[in-house]
């Protein structure tokens, strides 16, 4: 069997500047083989390696619907990350996976959709919006309520405009600091969960964000009738295989990276309490 | 069944490193300060080999060393080399006790059997040759293998049972069966008839693992945790002595030029704040408290859940070398004993 801790190599082919302190990278890889087999749902992520500089586990950021590449972003926060920030256009790094669990997406369909996202938590599920908007007539309503610190650290702006324009998605911008622009409110994303148009008892919820945000969210949302059962949280852990060793992301009898990252709330609220 | 007289035991070792394959012989044998640990017998002919009691080292560092190289990189204008990297020594480990050979076939299922293979582990796994030696006794205070199971030796190639006149050699495995075979070693042998007796002791140091998972899951958040973790210095010894511990962290190594660069694999401690470090430093298991409860519960439950066995093999290191005396054992105790209270 191959070597699951041996990265193959993929190419930046474009960089996208997304705030002062996220980039999104455009990653095509090199071996024809490694990009057959490479098949995703949102949620997945991939270990992603700066050669020299380490490796880190990132959120897919683009529909699966698209196979020439796949992006990842990410935030300026430790090494790799920092080094990764320094990457130009025809460079080359390593790609692990992708491993772990995804959104229910096949299950999704049919369903109206609550998408909540809180600062960089929404690289996974801009893979979910961008997939579900791909394929639009297959799914309910859907909404994407949008939180960060204050205006400028939104990402995706482009993207989200143009969400916007299609009419086929209802979005919420909301930041902790306030801020003048008028299409963007002023809170947390908790205040506007019940916001929505939604038939919340049939409602399908895709979470990420800081722990703190996704308790809150998770009892607003228990609060309003969703089902337990209903709602996917992605969670963030440290890891560095992928795939069931490293022990780092073990939570209870549970790994991030493979009954994860998305675990459904009902077993979040399993995973006890660790502090 | 062959028999291996007393004197002849150094004959042995000599052959089993003069044999052709060029395997390196890893014996256990003491320090000069006094640490029984394993080590080249060829680098220590002039010491004496333990074969009595435990060791204070198991051989972990053979299987999961505390830093190894898995890959190295080699940049340059509009390409990367990625080289995989394996250990391919071969070695005859000779000595080896019961509670670390079931160590081993823990660290089989976790590493190899589970998923996908942990690649550099199992070459090293492959590349080895595994000569046991029977326990007939507990050998320390601390020690609970006879409660586990792990008191039987399990998994070798070649097993030796200490009998009056020398050792009763029997073979585990057909490269066991091999090397007993080969012309140098062969005529050190005698053939018997004799068969070592049944292993039946039991251990002081009592525990009771009936339902453990069970137990442990009903008191995840049972006051012994704090009550024990609270002197705890997080010096990670526990973890470093035991012999199934085998959490790891990768880092690279970057080198003077930013061109060639080493991936390497280190061990960790789920004793450290680093071990559940997520970005914007937030730690998801900061307290003591936190950390004792994940040490012994991937010990005795998580690890049964996932997979099917406990973990721990009893060997009672953890329990000697803390230096705030936390005793695994008396935590399993004190908590049976909170139980349903």
């Amino acid at each position: 069997m191959e070597n699951k801790m041996l990265p193959t190599k993929a190419r930046v082919i474009e960089i996208i500047d997304e705030t002062n302190n996220i980039k999104t990278f455009r990653l095509e890889l090199i071996d024809d083989e490694a990009k057959k087999k490479f098949f995703f749902f949102p949620g997945k992520f991939v270990m992603v390696s700066i050669f020299g500089y380490g490796e880190i586990p990132l959120g897919i950021s683009s529909s699966h619907h698209e196979k020439r590449f796949f992006e990842v972003s990410v935030a300026k926060v430790g090494n790799t990350s920092s080094a990764m920030h320094n990457l130009k256009i025809g460079d080359i790094v390593g790609i692990r996976g992708p491993f772990g669990r995804a959104f229910p997406y096949m299950r999704m369909k049919g369903k109206d959709i609550l998408i909540v996202a809180g600062g960089t938590g929404i690289a996974p599920l801009r893979c979910l919006v961008n997939a579900l908007l791909d394929e639009r007539e297959s799914f309910g309503k859907i909404w994407l309520i949008y939180g960060t610190k204050n205006k400028n650290s939104f990402c995706y702006t482009r993207e989200i405009n143009k969400w916007k324009e299609s009419g086929k998605i209802n979005i919420v911008l909301t930041t902790d600091e306030k801020c003048e622009d008028e299409l963007i409110c002023h809170g947390l994303v908790t205040d506007y969960l019940d916001k929505t148009d939604l038939d919340y008892k049939k409602t399908t919820v895709a979470l990420c964000g800081p722990e703190k945000m996704i308790e809150n969210c998770a009892k607003k949302l228990i609060s309003l009738g969703v089902n337990q059962d209903d709602i996917f949280v992605s969670l963030e852990r440290l890891m560095f295989c992928g795939f069931g060793k490293c022990m780092h992301c073990n939570i209870s009898t549970k790994y991030a990276c493979i009954e994860g990252p998305v675990f459904t709330l009902n077993e979040v609220l399993e995973m006890k309490a660790e502090a | 069944m062959f028999l291996l007289k007393k004197q002849n035991l150094r004959n042995f070792i000599d052959a089993l490193s003069q044999n052709e394959a060029k395997l390196k012989v890893i014996v256990p044998i003491q320090k000069d300060d006094g640490t029984i640990y394993y080590d080249e017998y060829e680098k220590n002919k002039d010491k004496e080999i333990i074969i009595e009691g435990r060791t204070d080292f198991s051989p972990k560092k053979y299987f999961l060393p505390e830093i190894e190289e898995i890959a190295n990189f080699e940049k340059s204008e509009n390409e990367v080399i990625i080289k995989e990297v394996l250990n391919n020594e071969k070695r005859i480990i000779f000595g080896i006790r019961p509670c670390d050979l079931n160590a081993l076939l823990f660290l089989d299922e976790v590493l190899i059997k589970y998923m996908y293979p942990d690649k550099n582990y199992e070459a090293r796994r492959k590349n080895t040759i595994l000569i046991a030696i029977d326990c007939l006794e507990a050998c320390n205070k601390s020690c609970f293998c006879s409660y586990l199971g792990t008191n039987i030796a399990k998994g070798y190639d070649i097993c030796l049972t200490k009998i009056k006149e020398g050792f009763l050699v029997r073979e585990g495995s057909n490269i066991g069966k091999n090397l007993l075979e080969k012309d140098g070693i062969r005529k050190i042998l005698e053939k018997t008839d004799k068969e070592p007796k049944q292993i039946s002791f039991e251990c002081k140091n009592k525990i009771n693992v009936e339902k453990i998972e069970e137990l442990l899951e009903k008191n995840f958040e049972s006051k012994v945790w704090q009550e024990e973790a609270e002197r705890c210095l997080n010096c990670t010894s526990c973890t470093q002595v035991c012999p199934s511990c085998y959490c790891f962290y990768v880092k690279d190594e970057l080198g003077f030029d930013d061109k060639k660069s080493r991936r390497l694999k280190c061990l960790d401690s789920c004793f450290l704040d680093r071990f559940s470090r997520i970005s914007r430093d937030f730690v998801f298991r900061k307290s003591n408290k936190a950390k004792l409860r994940q040490f012994v519960c991937h010990n005795f439950y998580y690890s049964l859940v996932r997979n099917k066995m406990i973990k721990c093999v009893g060997c009672g290191r953890c329990i000697d070398v803390c230096p705030v005396k936390i005793n695994i054992v008396e935590i399993i105790k004190k908590i049976r004993g909170y139980d349903g209270k």
